[in-house]
């Protein structure tokens, strides 16, 4: 064979899968992208949760008591879930959770009012609070809630006397893990007649909500404005200020000086009703590296255990709430997996899936407000497939099984009480695992960027 | 401008029968405590020497009451009002009547950023000048302003109506929804998406009105009317170009 014919045959497609070679830089879902955006003229919009692999809270393992320790008995001995959250300035009600897991802000208009309504009262029979998020208090979600959280974002969407009272705590929105440094995103098809009604909207607009407070900018200010909140609601019910996970350090400590009570951090596995793509990719830290940070900086102030810390973002199941309570998390808050427990990516529906072009275990489509199962929508007809009672039972499993595998854990590690796990009960499978959470790399003593003895 | 030795001598004669309060040793929590007490029983209560502190009448509810603070007021004055009647003799800071819900405010004095910032219902009355940020977020109610508004006043405006008779500075009306702004006088520029409209028929009865119940005289220099045009309201390729530079 002559050379020029070695070559060439070579070059032919399909031999030894050479024609079939993907370019790790330009792989599939990268050419499909720039299309998508040749064709949009803008940057993509997605919901869900980001698309890349991370350092997560499943890189961390518990120790269970072995010799040093003591088990407690699995099946048969108590272990205390009581939560409370925000007596820092002693306020009358500090919210009292039964369970270190609650639901986080979702706004009214990214979630349809079923989703809301089941939400709330999946969360009050397991003795746990739900957030409003940014699109203002829904009568059905205050119904249902026995205890809410009201949520302050930029846009101060029904944000009155009235509602502010009617909270059961109020969280300062400083931003949130999927797309830090923006506003919200609701697009058109969602603005529908209740939910621009409740932000003073005209119908149908794509909505980009403000990122800066309308009349605070510094801590400082901060300082003032939580003041003036802890004025109107008589100092009745906590404060929170929820901030998404950037310059953890810095901004806890800003937050905690500023007054709050409790410090919400949202890792950047965090989801979204709606997001820039490249925000949800490329901005914020991981989970597991902003618990750590946040707790440390409390600790240098003197703080942790006054200030309470929450951390959402990502959390899946109970050992990665366990995981949050031992790196020094109070509580955790958690989005998507309430949703999925709602039916968000069930196999139902399947031809609702095929029409936005996805199929259950890969829809991310919640920006459309075509959601097939009735969840991230303000379309009446696919409303009305979410039933209220049966979904709100499918979360309330979910919650009870979430604090039952947080419990089996903290009992297999010896603990009567998860709020004593501790981070010297985990390890690090991981370099990067153990450099972010603070915790030793399995079958060492080793954490990266620690000095021993400093 | 007024301050807070001028007004104390300046005290209006109506409120012979008013309840006098010196917020001098009073914490923010309690003073507020009284005003809300206070507020309920008599018409009118005098507060002395808010030297411009901040939270000062915030959440208050009633309608019939008249609050008169004798000099100038820090951040958040009359926040999260829902009915009272408040009155500053002096200038105000920050976020002035921020989320109020119904009531009104009078300030004798100017105002610093954001008076009025997401404000629902009620008046604000500012005799000075607004600073900048005046009416941002609003998305119901009036805000009158005898001086001039600062810097991207009415941004973001859902609904409602900003009135500045003396003039604007640079980005007035940026990226509105439903707001309208009515301005005489000089404007340095026009923000995002804002567009002069022409004053229609029941535009100038409404203002006629206003003024009258104001006690004003219809302003020199024309009035303008700033509204949104609309061009940021939809997150369309063909807007690629306005959304790259804004
Ligand atoms: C549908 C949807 C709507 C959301 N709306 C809000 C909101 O209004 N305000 C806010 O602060 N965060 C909002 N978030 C973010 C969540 O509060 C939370 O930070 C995030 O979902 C936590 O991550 P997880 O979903 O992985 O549990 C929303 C998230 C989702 C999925
Ligand atoms: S099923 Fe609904 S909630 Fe779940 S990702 Fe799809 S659109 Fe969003």
């Amino acid at each position: 064979m002559s050379g020029a014919e070695r070559a060439g045959s070579g070059d032919l497609p399909g031999r030894n899968g050479g024609g079939m070679r993907e370019s790790p830089i330009w792989d599939r879902y990268v050419i499909e992208e720039i299309q998508a955006k040749a064709d949009l003229g803008r940057y993509r919009i997605s919901g869900f949760s980001l698309h890349r692999q991370l350092p997560r809270l499943d890189d961390l393992v518990f120790l269970p008591a072995a010799m040093t320790r003591m088990p407690l008995e699995g099946y048969r001995e108590n272990c205390e879930t009581r939560t409370v959250l925000g007596r820092r300035h002693g306020c009358v009600r500090p919210l009292d959770l039964s369970i270190p897991v609650y639901i986080t802000s979702m706004s009214f208009g990214a979630l349809s009012w079923n989703a809301k309504a089941a939400l709330g009262r999946a969360a009050s029979s397991v003795g746990t609070c739900t957030c409003t998020g940014e699109g203002g208090m829904l009568t059905e979600e205050r119904e249902e809630s026995t205890l809410l959280v009201y949520q302050m974002t930029p846009s101060r969407y029904l944000l009155d006397l009235e509602h502010l009272r009617q909270a059961d705590a109020i969280e300062v929105a400083m931003g949130q893990g999927a797309k830090p440094g923006t506003g919200g995103l609701l697009p058109g098809a969602k603005v529908a007649d209740r939910v621009a009604d409740m932000r003073t909207l005209p119908k149908g607009i794509d909505q980009r909500s403000a990122v800066r407070h309308p009349d605070f900018l510094g801590a400082d200010d901060m300082e003032v404005k939580l003041e003036e909140l802890r004025i109107a609601t008589d100092n009745q019910v906590p404060i929170f200020v929820k901030m998404p996970a950037c310059r953890v350090r810095e901004d806890v400590m800003i937050a905690a000086k500023a007054g709050a009570d409790v410090i919400v951090i949202d890792g950047m596995e965090g989801a979204t009703g709606a997001s820039p793509e490249l925000l949800l990719d490329h901005t914020g830290i991981p989970t597991i590296a902003a618990v750590s940070q946040a707790r440390q900086a409390l600790e240098d102030m003197g703080l942790y255990g006054v200030v309470n810390l929450v951390v959402s973002g990502g959390i899946k199941n109970g050992a990665d709430a366990a995981k949050a309570l031992a790196l020094g998390a109070d509580a955790v808050a958690i989005g998507t997996a309430a949703l999925i427990a709602l039916n968000c990516n069930a196999p139902i529906y399947l031809e609702d899936y095929d029409r936005l072009g996805t199929a259950p275990g890969f829809c991310h489509h919640c920006h459309t407000g075509m959601c097939p199962v009735g969840i991230t929508t303000q379309e009446p007809e696919l409303v009305e497939r979410l039933e209220v009672e049966a979904a709100a039972e499918r979360v309330e499993n979910f919650l009870n099984a979430m604090v039952m595998e947080m419990t089996l854990l903290a009992k297999a590690c010896g603990k009567s009480n998860v709020h004593n796990l501790e981070s010297e009960d985990l390890r690090a499978l991981t370099i990067e695992a153990a450099a972010m959470a603070g915790v030793p790399l399995a079958g060492t003593d080793w954490i990266p960027g620690r000095v021993r003895g400093i | 401008m007024p301050n807070d030795t001028s007004t104390e001598t300046q005290l209006p004669e109506i409120m012979p029968d008013a309840v006098h309060i010196d917020a001098e040793g009073l914490d923010a929590q309690e003073l507020n405590r009284q005003l809300r007490n206070l507020s309920q029983f008599h018409s009118y209560v005098v507060v002395h020497n808010p030297r411009a502190r901040h939270n000062l009448g915030i959440g208050l509810e009633s309608s019939s009451c008249e609050i008169h603070f004798l000099g100038s007021v820090g951040y958040y004055c009359g926040g999260f009002n829902a009915g009272a009647n408040i009155v500053v003799h002096g200038n105000a800071g920050w976020g002035l009547g921020e989320a109020m819900a119904s009531g009104r405010i009078v300030v004798k004095g100017s105002t610093a950023w954001a008076a009025g910032a997401g404000m629902r219902g009620g008046t604000i009355i500012i005799e000075g000048d607004g600073g900048p940020r005046t009416g941002i977020a609003m998305k119901g109610g009036d805000i009158f302003v005898i001086g001039s508004v600062g810097f991207m006043s009415g941004f973001m405006a859902h609904r409602g109506k900003l009135v500045a008779l003396g003039g604007a500075g640079d980005a007035l009306g940026a990226s509105m929804y439903e707001g309208r702004i009515f301005v005489a006088g000089p404007v340095a520029s026009l923000g995002a998406d804002a567009l002069e409209r022409e004053l229609d028929e029941a535009d100038l009865r409404e203002l006629s009105k206003d003024f009258e119940q104001l006690g004003l005289p219809w302003p020199q220099e024309p009035i303008r009317k700033i509204e949104a045009e609309g061009r940021l309201w939809y997150f369309d390729k063909h807007e690629g170009r306005i959304w790259r530079s804004i």
